[in-house]
């Protein structure tokens, strides 16, 4: 290659490459020096479209086209040991199966399995030498039996074996439709088979459902465990050098392998690790797919794989099994992970166990397995929302561990009818304090629910063993105000919750703290919690809607406070404790319609906190909420009674302010809702761009609360609600076509539990309205009376706030003389 | 394992700038990429049309584990399997092609995959062949093509093993392909 000047053929190409095609010629007479080199550059150039198409994909990729055609096996017809191939049955990871005839000694048909190339042949017959013995010992109608073994011509290995013409257990029964007993009755000879081959000394090692053939005889099914022997002799033990092979053979059996089998070095392997593989297989007849899905090593590691076996826990079967999940919950869900248990000493002691409990099942008799443990649940949860919860599964799992352990141990201790402070201290900070930590853990609808089935259980059986320890009695009626708190309340929990159900709790708990305050009404502990509990009462009638009920709740809580000793007034921050009473009764009588009442309400519950939130709870979430919320309400009620106003307009704006620097869900939650009443406010003053920001800003936060916490359904609701009034107020700034894009959205949220103050209806109804409110606005008034006319009629406190704006909205349009423009 | 402290011992002497060392590394990992290799690419486990890197670094794994390789010799290590996963490969292809003409199944046929079969295997003899010859010009580039194309390591471990920086790394890439492209053409039939 003559030298060029001063850049090389490589150095030009590599420029080239870097224009685009057109500009080459240019470039390469600019630079090239003479005609040689210029050739030598063009015919390099032309090449390359086709050298990045052939050096594209990794060369393995490359290979393995090639290889397309590569172990086929060999053709009907040729003559293996005393046998001739007739047809290709099948293959497998390891191998192809054939039919066979063989002629002499006797003339029989046998399924003949051609090993791949790749495993060592001598030991392959060497390994088979020494287990034929064992195998020859197995008698059982369920097992095909080995008959023969050898080596081909090209050092293949095959084994001969009984013909099954059957299809794998799952297959079958599927296509035979069978039910959740048919399948149970299937299994049961299966785990037969494989419990007689453990008592001749032989493991199976590959229990899959492709081994486990089922064929018709007749009227019965009939099932056959194949391959025994040939999994041991096929196996390529870590020590021998050919190691790292063994990821790829068992990969085919990955999702029916035991933890210890996986391990990589699995020496020792016992029948429980069959056991394993039976609860997998039967995991799949129940639920459709094996326990952890079909592993394959697209996209991970083996080490990846493994971990996944050793250490996730599967969801019960009747999780998947789609219809027929109330037969398979309960005792098969029980039986299968029993069997799947990670720890071989929790499973069956043998497949006979298992059998013997599928029979009991079927029999209808209380199976040996159990539910599972409130340890293991602690530790399937942790494992099932660790991508979502993060650290909070380890003290969940933690918590759920202690709650049990201290069942059991408070018991013990109060038999022995000792005092134990140390023991009530971990009471309080496990049940009274974790559910508040809980409260602040972003995507904590489905977790809390987990948590506090678990707590009311050990509560329970400790409320029954209270008698006369007012101290435990205390910490007993904290914890069930703690769960009532966590279950219901919207400001508590930031979510829906369950206001009946957590009415239950706060019951138990006020009967509690009443009894105590008859006995110590100067403890400020007890009347405290007191306080707090009918506080938390009253707020679960406004949210069951019983006004009455309300009413006297109100009552209640205002002539305990009247009559609390003066001294205990202060400790207690009575103050805080009436203003909740009167912001909570105002928001009652504002749902039964007095909204007079419920603004003089709103003004002395501010009035009562003359000196805003006492200090000791500046920095608490719960409690700067609960003020955002009692400034809204004034404001609400200020505005809907003489309309927008500076009282109002003020309150709201404190509304969002007071919570403006706590990260706390709940009072992100507050500050969106506060935003949304600020803006409406301030649109209805006059000052329409600030109203529309301001009301932007909340869909934002609310927007980004569903998102962290989709079950939330609080978050959508409210959420679509200001999203709505955004729509009204941006068709009426002649924003249409960004009005109808909102209020459709909200046509798309979930319509959540038909529950409480926000059903599910009422939802559907609000958005509907504003979206028929948006399309009015446009002009398109058909479309918009076909939207409304199909709404429920509205009853509520919803209807009363939109039915207004829809109104004026409709009031402030012309009717377009042609529908249907836009 | 003897075998296992052997090959961490040639990885470093090959580090240390002993280049027999190689040589003599892979005849004793051979054996298991080839069996690797075999597996990864029967056609009946799609699922193991997984990357060479993934193959190897899994080779890898298993080998440091037992003879406690530093794990800064694993780009070594990577770069010392993608030859042998070159040869692995062409080998396998020559067989193929020998096997076929033996049989006599030289005649045309019409099965689409087999013809793509075939082009693949052509295609590798033939890149096999041009590497040789581009070796004798400008053996670094053969490195970068064996580690990138055979080996699946990325450029900055290819920069790394050859203490080359990474932007001649993707220039050697970029200008070997042309070059082994002008030459494989000749080689093959146009389709």
């Amino acid at each position: 290659m003559a030298p060029a000047p001063r850049l090389t053929v490589e150095d030009i190409c590599l420029e080239a490459l870097e224009l685009d095609e057109p500009s080459r010629p240019g470039y390469l007479a600019h630079v090239c020096g003479d005609d040689a080199i210029r050739r030598e550059v063009e015919s390099l150039l032309a090449g390359a479209a086709f050298g990045d198409q052939l050096l594209e994909s990794p060369a393995l990729l490359f290979a393995a086209a090639g290889a397309a055609d590569d172990d086929a096996g060999p053709c009907p017809g040729t003559e293996i040991g005393p046998y001739r191939l007739l047809e290709k049955l099948g293959e497998g990871g390891m191998g192809v199966v054939y039919r066979a005839r063989q002629e002499k000694p006797v003339r029989r048909e046998v399924a003949l399995k051609i090993i791949r190339p790749g495993w060592d042949a001598g030991l392959v017959a060497a390994r088979f030498a020494a287990e034929r013995q064992a195998l020859a010992l197995m008698e059982h109608a369920n097992i095909a039996r080995v008959l023969d073994a050898g080596t081909t011509a090209g050092e293949r290995s095959w084994f001969a074996m009984e013909l099954v013409e059957g299809k794998p257990i799952t297959a079958y029964s599927d296509e035979a439709g069978l039910t959740v007993r048919q399948r149970v009755e299937l299994m049961i000879p299966v785990c037969q088979a494989i419990q007689h081959a453990h008592q001749k000394g032989i493991l199976h090692r590959d229990i899959k459902p492709s081994n486990i053939l089922v064929a018709r005889d007749g009227d019965a099914a009939i099932s056959k465990v194949i391959d025994f022997g040939i999994a041991k002799a096929t196996e390529q033990p870590l020590h021998d050098g050919a190691t790292f092979t063994r990821a790829f053979d068992i990969l085919g059996t990955f999702a029916y392998m035991s933890p210890e089998q996986a391990e990589p070095g699995a020496r020792d392997i016992d029948v429980r690790s069959d056991v394993y593989s039976l609860g997998a297989v039967l995991y799949e007849l129940l639920a459709g797919a094996p326990p952890l899905g079909t592993l394959s090593l697209r996209g991970t590691t083996y080490a990846a794989i493994l971990k996944r076996i050793e250490e996730e826990v599967p969801p019960p079967p009747s999780a998947c099994a789609g219809a027929t999940a109330a037969q398979v919950r309960g005792e098969c869900d029980w039986i299968a992970l029993k069997a799947l248990e990670k720890d071989r000493e929790r499973r069956y002691e043998s497949a006979g166990a298992m059998a013997r409990d599928l029979q009991r099942y079927l029999s209808g008799e209380p199976v040996e397995a159990g539910p599972p443990s409130k340890l293991y649940r602690a530790r399937k949860f942790a494992g099932r929302h660790q991508w979502a919860i993060g650290g909070a599964a380890a003290f969940v799992a933690v918590l759920i561990a202690a709650l049990v352990w201290m069942t059991i141990a408070l018991r013990q201790q109060m038999r022995a009818n000792r005092d134990d402070a140390a023991l009530r201290e971990v009471v309080r900070k496990i049940i009274v304090e974790r559910p508040a930590q809980l409260a602040q853990v972003p995507n904590r609808t489905a977790l809390r629910g987990e948590l506090m089935r678990d707590a009311e259980g050990a509560l329970d059986v400790l409320s029954r063993e209270v008698r006369g320890d007012d101290a435990l009695a205390l910490e007993i009626a904290n914890a069930w105000l703690a769960i009532g708190m966590a279950r219901g309340p919207y400001s508590a929990a930031g979510s829906e919750g369950d206001p009946a159900a957590a009415a239950k709790y706060v019951a138990k708990a006020i009967d509690l703290y009443t009894g105590l305050a008859r006995r110590s009404p100067e403890n400020p502990a007890v009347r405290r919690g007191q306080l707090e509990a009918l506080s938390t009462w009253l707020h679960l009638q406004y949210r069951l809607s019983a006004v009455e009920a309300g009413k006297q709740a109100g009552a209640q809580l205002e002539r305990v406070i009247a009559g609390l000793p003066a001294d205990v007034r202060d400790k207690v921050q009575a103050n805080w404790y009436l203003s909740t009473a009167y912001l909570e009764l105002g928001v009652i009588l504002w749902n039964g319609g007095e909204v007079k009442e419920a603004l003089d309400l709103h003004r002395k519950a501010l009035a009562t906190l003359a000196g805003g939130i006492p200090a000791e709870w500046a920095q608490d979430p719960e409690r700067l909420a609960q003020l955002s919320h009692l400034q809204r309400e004034l404001a609400i009620s200020s505005w809907m009674y003489e309309g927008a106003n500076p009282e109002a307009e003020s309150a709201a704006r404190h509304s969002v302010d007071v919570v403006a620097n706590c990260s706390a869900p709940v009072c992100r939650m507050r500050r969106a809702e506060a935003a949304g009443t600020l803006g409406e406010i301030e649109w209805a003053a006059g000052n329409h761009d600030q109203g529309i920001a301001t009301l932007r800003h909340s869909v934002a936060d609310f927007e980004a609360l569903s998102q962290e916490d989709p079950a939330n359904a609080v978050y959508h609701y409210a959420g679509g609600l200001v999203r709505g009034y955004l729509a009204l107020l941006l068709g009426k700034a002649g924003a249409s076509a960004e009005a109808i894009a909102l209020a459709s959205e909200n046509l798309r949220l979930p319509r959540g539990p038909d529950a409480g103050l926000n059903k599910g209806r009422e939802r559907a109804m609000v958005y509907r309205v504003t979206f028929g409110a948006a399309l009015l606005d446009a002009g398109r008034f058909d479309d918009a009376v076909r939207e409304m006319r199909d709404t429920p009629s509205p009853q509520q406190r919803l209807e009363r706030q939109l039915r207004p704006a829809l109104v004026r909205t409709a009031r402030s349009r012309p009717r377009p003389r042609s529908a249907g423009q836009i | 394992m003897g075998g296992q402290s052997e090959i961490t011992q040639l990885l470093r002497a090959w580090r240390g700038g002993e280049e027999s060392a190689l040589e003599r590394l892979i005849p004793l990992i051979y054996d298991d990429l080839r069996q690797l290799a075999r597996r990864a690419i029967s056609r009946e486990r799609p699922d193991l049309t997984i990357q060479a890197t993934a193959l190897v670094n899994e080779v890898f794994l298993r080998l440091a584990e037992g003879a406690k390789v530093d794990w800064k010799d694993r780009s070594h290590f990577f770069a010392v399997s993608s030859k042998v996963m070159r040869r692995i490969l062409t080998d396998a292809a020559r067989a193929r092609r020998r096997e076929k003409r033996g049989g006599g199944a030289e005649a045309a046929s019409l099965d689409e995959a087999e013809i793509a079969a075939e082009q693949s295997d052509r295609s590798l003899i033939a890149l096999d062949d041009a590497l040789d010859s581009l070796f004798k010009s400008d053996p670094r580039k053969v490195r970068v093509v064996e580690m990138r194309f055979f080996g699946g390591m990325t450029q900055d471990e290819i920069a790394e093993v050859l203490t080359i920086s990474r932007d001649t790394v993707k220039r050697d890439w970029n200008f070997a392909k042309l070059w082994l492209a002008r030459e494989i053409r000749g080689e093959l039939p146009l389709y």
